[in-house]
């Protein structure tokens, strides 16, 4: 538990740091090497967090495509003078995010989540469900009510009780495209499709006209 | 690492993300610090998902089916949707900036001022 502490501290400071670099720093270049320490710093929160799917994806999506287009579109758009100096609206901007991050800080220690601490006090069975290793007998449910649910069975750990679902997020995240967001699976399938098209066609026009 | 902890980290990734956006007058920084919006977005999201307990296994009494245990993961799933909203707006976000760059010979945003009446 320590170990993660001191790790998502390391991290903590490093986003912020680089994500301070990005807006404040001239050169747009430096600004676009520095999101991308953003983006790894983000997918190590990922990993802290029992995201080892997002994790990847988020390296495979941010750092490996997202900032080689910005990169791109920086060496294309180059050679405009004051790479990323302010408007004149510097202040305003300060003020409004500061108070608007303040806010996001005061109801994040204000709120009253229902915290997977206090149910592991309370009902140890379920957080175990949760985090770590639980056995589906100890609990109401039958295991065949899984059988006859899902094709696939919760996989089960070397002593044959089941694994925590954080434990096997990934192919949690598999089963749930397949079943419960199949339809806004379909939709960003769609919404892809159209920016690609949308991208090439505004791309296009201009060599038309000339 | 509690819920807190990531939230406020996210809190000051969105809040320095919002600046960018806002102060900048060059459209690639806009669409950079956009980006570490949602990115910050990403982080409380999947905070949600580790630490907090779905809704159906506070109940009582507790019946743990898989279906409540991977409701669990709505918050990861929701990620997965931003991560590939927001590849989406990267692509289009520059494949605009240089449109209006070869237009223009500009991406300044403040230069850009014909709809404004």
């Amino acid at each position: 538990m320590l170990f993660q502490d001191i790790v998502f501290w390391v991290l903590s400071v490093l986003a912020i740091g680089a994500s301070l670099g990005v807006v404040l720093v001239k050169d747009l270049f430096r600004a676009a090497l520095l999101l991308v320490v953003v983006f790894i710093a983000v997918a190590g929160f990922f990993v802290l967090l029992s995201a080892e799917f997002l994790a990847v994806v988020q390296v495979l999506v941010y750092v490996g495509a997202i900032s080689i287009l910005i990169v791109f579109a920086i060496v294309l758009v180059r050679d405009i003078p004051g790479g990323g100096k302010d408007n004149h609206l510097k202040v305003v901007a300060a003020t409004v995010a500061a108070l608007l991050g303040a806010l996001a800080i005061f109801v994040a220690f204000n709120s009253d989540f229902t915290d997977l601490d206090a149910l592991e006090a309370s009902n140890a069975d379920v957080a175990a469900a949760l985090t770590g290793t639980y056995n589906l007998d100890a609990t109401e449910a039958v295991g065949d009510e899984f059988e006859d649910q899902y094709a696939v069975a919760p996989p089960e750990g070397e002593d044959g009780t089941q694994i925590g679902i954080f434990s096997n997020s990934t192919g949690a995240i598999g089963g749930l495209f397949i079943r419960d967001f199949v339809l806004p699976f379909e939709a960003v399938s769609v919404l892809l499709l159209a920016a690609m098209i949308g991208a090439l066609a505004l791309l296009r026009q201009r060599e038309e006209d000339s | 690492m509690t819920l807190e902890n990531v939230l406020l980290v996210s809190a000051i990734l969105f809040a320095i993300g919002l600046y960018g956006a806002l102060a900048k007058s060059n459209a690639i920084m806009v669409l950079m610090s956009i980006e570490i919006m949602f990115n910050a977005v990403n982080v409380a999201a999947i905070a949600f998902s580790r630490f907090t307990v779905p809704a159906g296994l506070t109940d009582t009494p507790v019946v743990v089916t898989q279906q409540a245990v991977q409701r669990a993961l709505t918050g990861q799933m929701l990620s997965v949707f931003v991560i590939t909203a927001a590849a989406a707006e990267i692509a289009l976000g520059l494949a605009l900036v240089i449109v209006v760059y070869r237009r223009r010979d500009t991406v300044d945003v403040t230069d850009l001022t014909e709809m404004s009446g």
